[in-house]
């Protein structure tokens, strides 16, 4: 019966008064001709009965033969709403828009989520994701879970487990990190061979035979220690050689620094431009482009209900003027800048080595100041080199 | 063949393989939900309608209920049924 009572609404039907003499002959007459009547009620003189708005047409030409008055009392069903709006097509499009939304959204991915990672950043996390396709606004049913998973492990080494899972229109990217495991010493065979040029200072070896001593000078790329020990019986069995050398080296750095600076300097105009984000599509929100030299900062606000973000949201990004103006140094600042830079570096490349000797020499060229440190220095220069059997 | 002789055949066949009488013919069918409704299948018409009482013409004859309430709940080429509390059924053949 309910089947009955939505297929009545879905066609529209009108409650129709049917008065006169033979109401019954109306009715008889309706039936003939195949128009189905029901819920037919009596109420004095007058007969009550529903008919489907489309036979409404036919039952006036009966209504004639059969000498009786006909007046709608009500009409109900989907095509007297339609009927009603059918000139506002605001509603119509609305309806359609909702309706594909309702119907195609839930097949897309609103939000990427990563959970379990300690080490590895989430953002690293999310972009191998974006790369191998999980991204917001991806396809669902394009996600081949499991062969995604494996491909994430390969395009992340430091992860020894991932799972995608697909709740909804959320996917969760679940990980556990690899533990790095103990270093295993290498016992390959090799030699020590010498870093840079200098004058052999101190020998330590641990294991192999040195094949220099204190007061010799090397090259870069000499053999220091050898990754071979000879016995009393004229034996020779190869090692992996161990140990320090330590040397007297010369070592040079030179700073420049321009005398002339280029500097932004913010004029006070400033600009905010928003664009809309709707799953990685971008529609900015304004017109023209920014014509002036500028510096910007981005902020972005996303949507969110409850803890699920979605897959929309505004960057806001500020733009400030700025006019660049050339400014000179004075010698002594430009002096003081080169010290500092030195020392940076000194810091960078004599990483470990024993400073002896250090003289600084400034230059002055018409642009620039240039600040040349040379370095007497002590320093470890073994370094391990596999040994070549075939050698 | 006259329908009288056909209608004849036609019961004498049902009854020789035990089918229900009157399917095989055009009489018509009685179907009543205790005497809440009745629906008659075979009708060809009403004869009057009233709240009380409502008649039926079936082809070969006239079906008339009495009761209270009655009302039509729903018509259709040669189907009627037929609600209320149903206090009798007659036929007039």
């Amino acid at each position: 019966m309910l089947f009955v009572k939505l297929v009545r609404i879905l066609l529209g039907y009108v409650r129709v008064s049917v008065s006169g003499e033979h109401p019954e002959r109306f009715l008889n007459l309706c039936a003939n001709n195949g128009i189905a009547v029901w819920n037919v009620k009596r109420r004095d003189e007058m007969l009550l009965c529903s008919v489907f708005a489309r036979d409404y047409k036919r039952i006036r030409r009966l209504r004639k033969r059969s000498r009786v008055r006909l007046r709608i009392r009500h009409r109900r069903g989907i095509p007297f709403v339609v009927h009603r709006y059918r000139y506002r097509k605001g509603i119509v499009v609305g309806a359609l828009i909702f309706s594909l939304f309702l119907g195609f959204m839930p097949k897309l991915v609103w939000s990427v989520e990563v959970s379990g990672n300690e080490r590895v950043s989430t953002a690293e996390i999310l972009s191998v994701a974006n790369e191998i396709g999980i991204k917001n606004g991806a396809k669902i049913s394009s996600l081949d879970t499991e062969n995604l998973r494996l491909d994430f492990l390969i395009k992340m080494p430091q992860l020894s487990w991932s799972a995608i899972n697909i709740e909804g229109s959320r996917v969760t990217i679940d990980v556990r990190e690899r533990l790095s495991p103990e270093l295993v010493e290498d016992k390959s065979p090799c030699n020590l061979v010498a870093t840079a040029d200098g004058i052999i200072t101190k020998v330590y070896v641990k294991k192999g035979s040195a094949a220099v001593k204190v007061g010799d000078a090397v090259r870069k790329g000499d053999v220091v220690a050898l990754g071979t020990v000879e016995y009393g019986d004229l034996s020779t069995v190869l090692c992996h050689a161990m140990g320090e050398v330590y040397a007297q080296t010369d070592r040079k750095i030179t700073v420049t620094v321009p005398l002339t600076e280029t500097k932004l300097i913010p004029t006070g105009k400033n600009e905010t431009r928003r664009v809309f984000q709707l799953f990685g599509v971008y529609l900015p929100l304004y017109l023209g482009s920014v014509k002036y030299d500028y510096t910007a900062t981005a902020s972005e606000k996303t949507l969110q209900s409850g803890e699920v973000v979605l897959p929309v949201s505004i960057i806001e990004a500020e733009f400030r003027e700025v006019k660049k103006t050339t400014v000179k140094l004075s010698l002594d600042d430009a002096k003081k800048r080169a010290k500092t830079e030195l020392k940076l570096l000194e810091a960078e490349q004599l990483k470990g080595a024993k400073i002896k000797k250090k003289s600084i020499t400034f230059t002055e060229t018409e642009d620039a100041i240039i600040i040349t440190a040379d370095y007497v220095c002590e320093e470890n220069i073994a370094t391990e080199k596999p040994l070549s059997i075939i050698e | 063949m006259s329908r009288k002789k056909v209608y004849k055949a036609a019961e004498q066949f049902s009854s020789a393989f035990e089918i229900m009488p009157g399917t095989l013919s055009s009489a018509c069918g009685i179907q009543m939900s205790s005497n809440r409704e009745v629906l008659i299948d075979g009708c060809r018409g009403l004869l009057e309608y009233g709240d009380e009482k409502i008649r039926v013409n079936v082809g070969n004859g006239v079906v008339q209920l009495v009761g209270r309430g009655l009302e039509i709940k729903s018509l259709s080429y040669k189907a009627v049924v037929i609600s209320g509390y149903i206090l009798s059924v007659e036929f007039e053949m």
